[in-house]
């Protein structure tokens, strides 16, 4: 790996070979590098890391998120994953029955049954926020409302201490991105898990499909059961919490989008939009695993590639002017919530979310705005997010 | 002409069923459905939009 002495001079061209995902030095000039790839050298490889290779393009998105027998999920993330976490982490044969298993739980028609709930949580936040006058939209708002909403739905359990538990660790995920948080949950996840399997309850709902599922005709190991439940609890967490810190930001910079997220029908396609324009999931990780080649770069087995769906996402050959917010276009194919068998499983759950989210916020106060001074801090690295956005505005009448 | 979803590509994203949920639905299998196969003339701009965004190219209006 070729330490770089100052990457904001070097010419796009002589980054690039170098580009690290994770380096906020790095990701100053992130759209300008892809942008470069698109049109260049869209299989990009760099010598970050270990040396992987960034799918900048669509349409070889596209071919690599088809081909799981090509492209192998066992390290979905970029730099690896702490536990296996099915079916993130799962590949054909397995991986389809763990979708079948768990699809059900995550559909829009179970979710309704949880409408109320996510409504209850977005008022109990705002009746403290709102006569406050002003608040961190991503530190008081969207993590404590996904964290929230995650245990009701994900672990529905009448233990309220230990969903407290949950919620308290989950927003040390979130917000702190701490390690040990991650580990914490799975030993409480474990708590869960044995619980609900000694209670020999017969609830139909995630826990329990976890619990009770099989794969190969055989049961989850224990092991199997906890990633499950990982993987279904964070990965709402930072990919909801990102796209409603993004969108607040878009709504407090330009005080026209107010009455655009107003309309009730926004969530049907505006909303793909800024998902579209700013992806929540930047990038995952796929394994190659035979010899194989893609956009004319040959690919060997052991390589590491990097799905880029925000690349992906502004691909001019695929989205006309991809580079501009455009809530008019007529073709918005969009890869944010993933293309292929692991299509995000909780897409339904993050919509409802983001609306209610919207839908509540917005029938308290108006005029959304930045305080003059205040500083929105972004992350780096796989989640596109405000890290800290202060936000003031007007109280609505009643 | 006749409206259909291919399930070999479909994954289920939903849009669309955003887009007209009354030609369109998803099952909690997580798959697409084809309410209306005959849609009448009234529906041509949902069902040009549906198949320019479905993420998986899955959806066909043909003989």
């Amino acid at each position: 790996m070729t330490t770089i002495n100052d990457p904001a001079a070097l010419q796009v061209e002589d980054l690039a070979p170098h580009f690290d995902l994770f380096d906020p030095v790095h990701s100053e000039r992130l759209w300008e590098v892809l942008a470069y790839a698109r049109k260049a050298c869209p299989v990009l490889k760099t010598d970050a890391d270990e040396g992987y290779y960034i799918v900048t393009r669509y349409d070889h998105l596209r071919a690599v998120l088809e081909d799981a027998e090509t492209y192998s999920s066992e390290q979905a993330g970029l730099r690896g994953v702490p536990i296996p976490m099915p079916p993130l982490t799962e590949d054909p044969p397995r991986h389809i029955e763990y979708r079948r298993a768990l699809n059900k739980y995550l559909s829009r028609s179970f979710l309704g049954r949880y409408t109320g709930d996510v409504h209850e949580t977005a008022r109990e936040l705002l009746d403290d926020l709102v006569p406050r006058g002003g608040f961190d939209f991503m530190t008081d708002y969207a993590v404590p409302f996904t964290s929230r909403n995650l245990a009701r739905v994900v672990l529905d359990d009448s233990n309220a201490e230990r969903i407290q538990r949950a919620i308290a660790i989950a927003t040390r995920i979130s917000s702190e991105g701490d390690p040990q948080a991650f580990f914490d949950m799975a030993a409480l996840a474990e708590e869960f898990l044995r619980d609900r399997a000694a209670s020999g309850s017969q609830r139909d709902d995630v826990l329990s499909a976890i619990v009770n599922g099989t794969v190969q005709g055989r049961p989850l190991t224990l092991e199997e059961q906890v990633g499950a439940t990982m993987i279904m609890f964070t990965g709402g967490l930072d990919t909801t919490k990102a796209a409603l810190g993004n969108i607040a930001r878009h709504l407090a910079e330009d005080p026209g989008l107010e009455q655009r997220l107003r309309d009730p029908e926004w969530v049907k396609g505006d909303l793909d939009e800024f998902l579209r324009y700013e992806s929540p999931i930047t990038f995952m990780a796929r394994t190659v695993t035979r010899d194989t080649e893609l956009g004319g770069c040959p690919l060997k087995p052991g390589d590491r590639v990097a799905v880029h769906y925000a690349s992906a996402n502004r691909d001019d050959s695929r989205f006309g002017q991809a580079d501009r917010l455009d809530f008019d276009r007529e073709r918005n194919p969009h890869a944010a919530f993933g293309l292929g068998p692991h299509r995000c499983i909780g897409m339904h759950f993050a919509r409802l979310q983001i609306e209610i989210a919207f839908n509540e916020l917005l029938s308290r106060v108006t005029n959304l705005r930045i305080p003059a001074g205040a500083h929105v801090e972004t992350a780096v690295g796989i989640v596109l997010s405000p890290e800290h956005l202060p936000v003031t505005f007007d109280v609505r009448e009643p | 002409m006749s409206l259909s979803i291919d399930v070999s590509r479909c994954q289920g994203h939903g849009r669309c069923s955003l887009i007209s949920p009354k030609l369109f639905d998803v099952t909690d299998d997580g798959l697409g459905q084809v309410l209306v196969p005959e849609p009448e003339p009234a529906d041509t701009a949902d069902v040009a939009r549906a198949i320019a965004n479905c993420p998986e190219s899955a959806i066909s209006f043909s003989a």
